[in-house]
């Protein structure tokens, strides 16, 4: 319950730093997606039920502050939250450099299916320019992911501290 | 107090006594038996104030200066020096060390006074700016002959994917999804989703919007789509057209959405569809949308330029 709690405010804040002008500081193309660097995190710290409830409020808020169609988010951040905490039994994604990997392997895919759901509504225009924006924003999503880890696990170990384990 | 002397007399009678007071019969003062005491003291004054007129008349002002002067000079020269290098000393003192402590103050005050300033500066010249864009807004208001709304742009597309942003009205403003967003510049979008206080606008340059348009020159139709930032596809131009870059693209007013005749671009290059059945150019906007901070909603439904098909728009 509580870390459910920690979780909604996670994704309320992540969500206000995402559509805020200050979230910004790097150009809007290759804007990092936090939202999907906090469902990796949840996917490696937290329980599936409420993980899995995470992604998909997560991916709910990302849908409403976002141009996407309703629930591409939802079923973006679900995967990914599934398939990273799969690969975590067998691959160790808790060190810095698999979690950059993950993050952006995980951002690529979610540009690639963002890509093509577009590409339904109509052909898209840009070519090459396209796939090296979306390489770049994931690979800054990856550098995010390396960033927002250390934060939020201090984050959490604070609200732990102060609200009191989850147990 | 008693100011009388041990021997009778008065202290200090000795040095003064006006004319025609009596001296006491037991004082033995020196001038006392040569001439008497007011006599004494006037011929002090006189000789005082006469030596004094001699001096002023006898003095030569081109001389150097005479033994006197020179002498006097000569004894007070060396304090008068001591004096003052003593006085350098304190003043320099003074000024490098405890005047220091006032100086900076004053400079951490003068330091808060340019900081001030300089935030004041930047405030107005904010303000300036936002003047003049609300200025060119109104004035698009003005031109406009249907109601509109003024509205800030307080976020962006939350994952960047999409070209969306937020703006600080909605419903409660009159704001509906498919309203027009315009800016002085030319078209902005239009309008997603709303609630009470809050909309989001879809950008012409994102994929999923398609405006019906015109080359202004030609008067040629297509349909213009997003394409990458600031660049956007009019596609579906006749084969025929002559259209050239350069040309400015507006809106035709058929899509029910934008009036007509709204800036949207200038093409950049116009060239043939993977089919070739039909032309296609590349637009660029004529909104900056990374600078873009106020626009204009236009509120169709009550505005009632909604176009009913076969006709382009109300005269």
């Amino acid at each position: 319950m509580r870390e459910g709690v920690f979780l909604v405010a996670l994704a309320l804040t992540v969500c206000l730093v995402q559509i805020s002008p200050a979230g910004s500081a790097v150009p809007m193309a290759y804007k990092p997606d936090l939202m999907l660097v906090a469902v990796i995190w949840a996917s490696l710290r937290t329980r599936l039920e409420i993980g899995m409830a995470f992604a998909f409020g997560g991916g709910m808020l990302m849908d409403m502050f976002s141009g996407s169609p309703a629930g591409l988010f939802v079923v973006i951040y679900c995967i990914t939250f599934v398939v990273c905490a799969a690969l975590n039994t067998t691959l160790s994604l808790d060190q810095p450099s698999v979690r950059m990997i993950a993050a952006s392997m995980a951002a690529m895919a979610s540009g690639a299916v963002i890509l093509v759901t577009t590409w339904f509504s109509g052909p898209i225009d840009g070519g090459f320019l396209i796939l090296f924006r979306m390489t770049g924003k994931s690979i800054i999503t990856g550098i995010a992911c390396l960033i927002a880890f250390p934060v939020l696990d201090r984050a959490m170990g604070a609200f732990s501290r102060v609200i009191g384990a989850s147990q | 107090m008693d100011h009388t002397r041990r021997d009778g007399g008065h202290i200090g009678s000795e040095y003064f006594a006006l004319p025609g007071s009596r001296v006491p019969p037991n004082w033995k003062g020196a001038c006392t038996d040569i001439m008497p005491r007011s006599i004494r003291d006037s011929a002090i004054v006189i000789f005082l104030i006469a030596g004094g007129l001699v001096i002023l008349f006898s003095s030569d002002k081109n001389s150097g200066g005479n033994v006197i002067t020179r002498t006097v000079y000569g004894i007070v020269s060396p304090v008068q020096r001591a004096a003052y290098a003593g006085y350098r000393h304190v003043r320099y003192t003074w000024d490098s060390y405890v005047a220091l402590v006032g100086v900076q103050e004053e400079n951490r005050n003068l330091k808060k006074q340019l900081a001030d300033l300089k935030r004041q500066h930047a405030a107005l010249l904010a303000e300036q700016r936002e003047n003049r864009r609300l200025r060119k807004l109104l004035n698009l208001k003005a031109q406009h002959e249907f109601p509109s709304v003024v509205a800030q742009v307080i976020g962006e597309d939350a994952v960047g994917w999409h070209r969306t942003f937020f703006i600080n009205r909605g419903s409660e403003d009159g704001i509906l999804p498919f309203m027009a967003v315009t800016a002085a510049e030319g078209v902005v979008g239009r309008i997603a989703k709303t609630s009470g206080e809050m909309s989001q606008v879809v950008l012409v340059t994102d994929p999923n919007l398609a405006v019906d348009c015109r080359v202004a020159r030609t008067r040629d139709r297509g349909v213009l789509t997003g394409a990458t930032e600031n660049k956007c596809v009019l596609k579906y131009l006749q084969p025929g057209s002559d259209v050239r870059p350069g040309d400015e693209v507006v809106t035709s007013g058929l899509d029910g959405i934008f009036p007509r005749d709204l800036p949207v671009g200038r093409i950049d290059t116009v060239s043939q569809d993977d089919q070739r059945l039909f032309l296609q150019a590349r637009v660029t906007t004529a909104v900056n949308f990374s600078e873009i901070e106020e626009v204009l909603v236009i509120l169709g439904e009550q505005g009632g330029f909604d176009i009913r098909s076969g006709m382009e728009s109300r005269p």
